[in-house]
């Protein structure tokens, strides 16, 4: 029953705390849902309940783990690493950064910025946000600006190529290719105005 | 197919995405095609990427996929000794040498185990769904009752919706978008392509870029075939093994098998200099696992692996509902994928063969303009699927969640499988109940069920078993690397 790197137990005494208070709103939103078939003895609700009931048992038995591994928790740094598992020799990977979470080695990736990334990602679901109204060309060119200068990208030609060349090349692929017709926004608005 | 094997190869290059993240940014784009089709090209892409993520490993001591990992040991020692082609060359033809051993063991398999489950009533649905959950979850990640919360995490969200037996509504907040549940594609993507993009959005990592420009890829002889016969043979049957069990994958494999060639081999003191044997049998393992994946994916309906899950996806997206039943209802799609495998591994040794110099640029890509690029072509993917911005918002969402859950140590994977396996297992578990008239012995009266609910207890007690044997012999509990592929 180890864990993954730098999750405390205390981190997970949260964790457990939060799943058992949500399988308590969860049973309770599961009670306003009605009877349904006559046929079925169990009902619509049943199976979300066994779900509710199943994790809450489960977010318990990680409460009672983490509450005996903060009890037991090593005081020193040394300590604390002799007592995580380690993976057998064969199957560590020296030097190797690999970009998945599961053989990582995170002493060698910086460490992740949330700022930018919280930055990304609300960038990203104001442009899907935008899409239909501006439309598929416009809020894509307004949508990857940023986001390279967010990612660091500082060259205004890339930039300007990334931005017009993207958004024109998945609009083709999509409405010409695929035949998926994407949002033209105010462009197909403006089209009846513009002498071009 | 084509199109898969090259966006395969460059994906699994790429050592930012992996061949999951490959095939789920395709899916959409599979809609207005045939199944067959879909499933052959998503098929491509999976073989590809095997091959694909050896060559940043050869070339740069990074692998593109986890999987790829352990081809490092010797393909990038044969590349400092200047022998690059034939690394990258054996771990193509061992590659496509494994692919079709895998198709082989997969037809041989499937068929009779096919009949077999044709007997299946709900219980035994439920106990095997059951069993495929427990056990893909408990060996996803480090800690097991993290894997199992998002196991049942993935259960719940397949519940949104309306109710499949008496039409009522479940959790849909009276949203018309989620009447039908929540849509499989954007979920797929957000856990899978969006979690890892705010990664490395957070991190902005950047590889080493590949400097040289003059590495081609040389067919090995058959003397150096015959060199690496035994080690590609280990691969092959390490490979089916660890396929066919769910939830080990093609990291897995490729590190047993690198093992395991070594213990076996004529000369263990090459490994880790610069021996083909050690380039052959990890390469030969992790394109051999995608048979073994298939197996109980295409049988049972329940994925062994990421990729695996996705060719489920695929499937039921273009409305075949995989497990038992598919050899009954759609056998032109099971042979078709039979034949299409074989014939993507054969593109696999032509395509590899000359798209390396496109990879060797592919790899060199800055990591903000992949963030962008794959970012982009999400939004509009999802998109593409009801016309909808709902449906990418959704994946936006889940790549958030994904990454939260990747954070405190619960495997998105566990989650993706829970959302597939959700509308099986409540089917099978209320028709079940609806026969016993509620009673839950219905699943300790019959005998498969039975002991794929013993199977599913053991495995959910095993960790502890093994943490007491530890405790008395004084030893560590190893943590395995596991899931990926």
């Amino acid at each position: 029953l180890g864990d993954s790197e730098g999750v405390t137990p205390r981190t997970n005494v949260v964790i457990s705390i939060c799943i058992l208070v949500t399988c308590g709103a969860a049973w309770l939103a599961t009670s306003t849902l009605p009877r349904g078939l006559t046929v079925d003895p169990i009902g619509p609700a049943y199976f979300p309940r066994f779900i509710i009931l199943s994790v809450a048992a489960l977010g318990a038995a990680l409460l009672l783990t983490s509450l005996r591994d903060l009890r037991q928790a090593p005081s020193t740094d040394s300590e604390r690493a002799d007592s995580e598992p380690q993976a057998p020799e064969a199957l560590k990977i020296p030097d190797a950064a690999v970009h998945s979470e599961l053989v990582a080695d995170a002493d060698e990736l910086p460490p992740i910025s949330y700022p930018r990334m919280l930055s990304v990602l609300g960038l990203s679901i104001v442009y899907v946000l935008v899409m239909t109204p501006l439309g598929y060309f416009i809020s894509t060119v307004a949508y990857v600006v940023p986001l390279l200068l967010l990612l660091r990208v500082r060259n205004p030609l890339t930039i300007s190529g990334c931005a017009l060349g993207v958004p024109l090349v998945l609009q083709s692929l999509f409405n010409k290719l695929l035949g998926v017709p994407l949002p033209g926004g105010l462009l197909d608005r403006l089209q009846g105005v513009l002498p071009f | 197919m084509t199109l898969g094997v090259c966006w395969g190869i460059l994906g699994g290059a790429l050592p930012g995405i992996s061949g999951s993240i490959a095939m789920a940014l395709l899916l959409p784009l599979t809609f207005g095609m045939d199944t067959s089709v879909a499933l052959m090209m998503l098929a491509g892409v999976w073989v590809g990427a095997g091959y694909g993520g050896s060559i940043p490993a050869i070339l740069i001591k990074t692998p593109g996929t986890a999987s790829a990992a352990a081809t490092i040991f010797d393909g990038y020692e044969l590349h400092q000794q200047g022998k690059t082609g034939k690394a990258l060359g054996i771990s193509l033809v061992t590659g496509t040498i494994g692919g079709l051993f895998s198709v082989i063991v997969l037809v041989a398999l499937l068929i009779p185990l096919s009949r077999v489950t044709l007997a299946f009533g709900p219980p035994e649905y439920f106990a095997v769904a059951l069993f495929g959950l427990v056990i893909i979850s408990s060996l996803s990640e480090r800690n097991m009752l993290k894997g199992l919360i998002a196991g049942f995490f993935g259960l719940g969200i397949a519940v949104v919706g309306l109710d499949p037996l008496s039409g009522v509504q479940r959790f849909t907040f009276e949203r018309l978008e989620l009447y039908e549940g929540f849509e499989l594609v954007p979920v797929l993507i957000g856990l899978f392509a969006v979690t890892e993009m705010l990664t490395q959005a957070g991190r902005l990592y950047q590889w080493q870029a590949i400097k040289t420009q003059r590495a081609s890829t040389e067919f090995p002889t058959l003397g150096e075939l015959r060199g690496v016969s035994r080690a590609t043979g280990i691969g092959a049957i390490v490979g089916i093994i660890v396929g066919v069990m769910p939830g080990a994958g093609q990291t897995v494999s490729s590190f047993v098998a690198y093992n395991e060639a070594k213990r076996w081999s004529k000369h263990p003191e090459k490994f880790g200099k610069g021996s083909l044997e050690g380039v052959a049998a990890p390469e030969t393992a992790n394109n051999t696992v995608q048979g073994g994946d298939l197996v109980p994916a295409l049988a049972l309906g329940i994925p062994g692996s990421n990729s695996a899950a996705i060719m489920l996806a695929a499937l039921i997206l273009h409305g075949v509902r995989p497990g038992p039943m598919l050899f009954e209802r759609n056998p032109e799609i099971v042979y078709s994928l039979f034949s299409g495998l074989v014939i993507v591994n054969f593109l696999m040794l032509i395509v590899g063969l000359l798209i390396l110099r496109l990879c060797m640029t592919v790899v060199n890509v800055r990591v903000p303009y992949l963030i962008m690029g794959v970012l982009t072509l999400v939004a509009v993917g999802s998109y593409a699927i009801n016309n909808s911005v709902f449906d990418p918002l959704v994946a936006l969402v889940f790549g958030a969640v994904g990454f939260v859950m990747k954070k405190y140590g619960f495997p998105p994977a566990a989650t993706v499988l829970g959302l597939l396996l959700g509308y099986l297992v409540e089917i099978a578990m209320r028709r079940s109940l609806i026969l016993s008239d509620g009673n839950w012995s219905i699943f300790f009266q019959r005998p498969i069920a039975l002991v794929f609910v013993v199977l599913s207890v053991l495995t959910l007690f095993y960790p502890i078993f093994l943490q007491l044997w530890a405790k008395r012999k004084g030893r560590q509990v190893p943590a395995l690397p596991l899931g990926e592929g």
